[in-house]
């Protein structure tokens, strides 16, 4: 169905078309419109310019899910698998799952994205719970064992609390998006259609490269005007094939053609994990807003219960009606701004609130980089991370006596320093009608430098004592 | 509040747990002894994290003790019980007895299957 179409146009991939129904039906509303308002990354204390938001990536998520697709379409030989991917069962179940995998973020994205499921709170796992209760008879996990993460999981539950009228009248499977857009394939791929789902589900949400991750990658690059590695897009969405290996099972692939743009997408990857999401004003900043949440729910809550914040903010109530925070507040489609209107009201009870505002930090970084980290530690903590894990954990109180300043002077960020290597059945390349894993075709695996760390954060006034600190830690890891 | 428990504490405290002989499980097998001692400790408000993010962000955090192998967990780690130095700061000694308890009622319930 040659449906009209609408056109966003977009500073990464151009314009992006989509469909005037969907349009209507998905993005004129509130649920989607509420994703102009929440930022994509928490980024914007370093690079300013980063005012990409969940919106904008939904519809590049959308776009490149679109391209990929059509790709597969014309480029797959088998005439059956084209003939099930033309069924609206699957093509517009991944189409609208791509557009949709974000609808349930958190304000504020990442940073405040736990409080789905933990924090404070005292209802653990509730994302994972909803999830549950909207699809009973399922066991979401990912084909590895692993939960969904909780955005996932929510998003999931969104969809198909707020949509599930739509999903139907474009024939979609609401179980097979609601896995799409939590990245959980089906346990047993009994037959051809089982098969192919999983290959779509990984495509939104896989293990190694997907239209989600390529979208962020290019996006958050060209925001940050970083000079990251170049990812040749046309070149990687125009590869993308079905085809069965050896074995008579369906692999996504790669045309050969492509081989040169896969390592780049991952190096990209490992290039924005390392000196853009894990930089310690970036890391920094995250935490604040973090802490301030937290004790912003504290004070509501002393009003009501101690979880009555969690239990309503990040909660499908809000999408639905406005929420009473306190006597004075209520919140409705939660986004950034409302969590700073709010906690901009206690601005006076959260000191935190105050240094986020006037971005002045009230502390300073002892190292900036996990190169550094490893340069000081290469002895002790990054041969034993387990005991640099404890000893971060005691530092404030240590780091107070030492310093004679309050241990809520002293923040620790720990982190990982992550660094993916693509692994042997993570990507397959089509050569010449074969199917062959990209580890195979490349030789040996680089190793990874992967490790945790951890950013030490002090009062200026003790930044003469950063050698002393570090023979502290030192000791204490030996 | 409810009591985090983070990959690599929860793994240290299975392998810990588990036989001398048994210095793997499935990542699958991990999840459910997850679910197992989850629903043990609900009294206890514990919160055990599974998502791939953070298990592999473990898995790689802690390449002396853990090493992924498909989707094997394989405990690199002593058997002197020390590595749960690095896991247990905040745990009170009546709930770390209740950890192990759990645990170790999972992984007979498991074995039995």
């Amino acid at each position: 169905m040659n449906a009209k179409q609408k056109q966003f146009k977009d500073p990464v991939h151009g314009y992006i078309s989509i469909r005037e129904d969907w349009c209507k039906d998905f993005i004129d509303t509130f649920v989607f419109q509420r994703l102009r308002y929440i930022e994509q990354t928490s980024m914007r204390p370093l690079y300013p310019a980063a005012r990409h938001d969940r919106f904008i990536h939904s519809l590049g998520t959308f776009h490149l899910g679109q391209r990929i697709y059509a790709s597969i379409l014309k480029n797959t030989q088998d005439e059956k698998i084209k003939n099930v991917l033309k069924e609206d069962r699957f093509q517009n179940t991944f189409l609208i799952a791509c557009l949709m995998h974000d609808c349930g973020h958190a304000p504020f994205s990442h940073t405040l994205e736990e409080f789905f499921n933990h924090a404070d709170a005292k209802t653990p796992k509730q994302a994972n719970k909803l999830l549950q209760e909207e699809f009973p008879n399922e066991d979401f996990q990912t084909g590895d064992g692993f939960d969904p993460a909780p955005h996932e999981a929510f998003s999931a539950v969104v969809l198909n609390k707020f949509f599930a009228d739509k999903l139907k009248k474009y024939n979609c499977d609401a179980e097979l998006a609601a896995r799409m857009i939590t990245g959980c394939t089906y346990p047993d791929e009994r037959d051809e259609k089982h098969c192919l789902a999983n290959r779509l589900i990984g495509l939104l949400n896989g293990k190694a490269i997907d239209v989600d991750k390529l979208d962020y990658i290019l996006r958050d690059t060209w925001v940050s005007g970083v000079q990251n590695t170049a990812i040749d897009i046309d070149r990687l969405v125009r590869s993308v094939v079905f085809h069965f290996d050896a074995g008579g099972k369906i692999k996504q692939c790669f045309h050969k053609s492509a081989l040169s743009v896969l390592q780049n997408v991952v190096d990209a990857r490992n290039y924005l994990y390392e000196w853009v999401y894990n930089h310690h004003t970036v890391l920094y900043y995250s935490k604040l807003l973090n802490k301030s949440m937290r004790k912003l729910a504290e004070l509501v809550g002393k009003e009501k219960d101690k979880d009555y914040f969690w239990k309503t903010v990040f909660s499908l109530e809000p999408f639905r009606n406005a929420v009473k925070i306190s006597n004075d507040h209520k919140v409705y489609l939660p986004a950034d701004g409302d969590m700073l209107y709010l906690m901009k009201n206690f601005i006076h009870e959260i000191p935190e609130v105050e240094e986020l505002l006037s971005h002045t930090p009230k502390r300073v970084a002892l190292w900036k980089t996990y190169a550094e980290f490893r340069m000081l530690f290469k002895e002790t903590l990054v041969v034993n991370p387990n005991t640099g894990k404890s000893i971060s954990k005691r530092l404030p109180k240590l780091l107070s006596q030492e310093l004679q300043c309050p241990e809520e002077d002293i923040i620790i960020i720990s982190a990982l320093a992550k660094h993916y290597v693509i692994e042997e059945s993570h990507v397959f390349v089509l050569v010449d009608n074969e199917v062959i894993s990209f580890t195979e075709l490349m030789g040996d695996k680089p190793a990874s430098r992967s490790g945790y760390f951890f950013y030490v954060f002090i009062p200026p006034e003790h930044k003469n004592k950063k050698t002393a600190i570090i023979d502290l830690i030192s000791s204490l890891s030996r | 509040m409810c009591k985090y428990l983070d990959p690599a504490a929860f793994m240290v405290y299975v392998f810990a747990n588990s036989p001398q002989n048994q210095a793997a499980h499935s990542l699958q097998r991990l999840r459910k002894l997850r679910d197992e001692v989850a629903n043990s400790l609900e009294d206890q408000n514990v919160f055990i994290e599974w998502t791939r993010n953070a298990v592999l962000g473990a898995v790689e955090c802690f390449p002396d003790i853990f090493k992924q192998e498909d989707t094997k967990i394989i405990w690199q780690g002593s058997n002197d019980g020390l590595e749960k130095q690095g896991f247990n700061d905040g745990f009170s000694q009546d709930f770390e007895e209740r950890l192990n308890d759990a645990i170790k009622k999972a992984l007979e319930l498991e074995a039995a299957q």
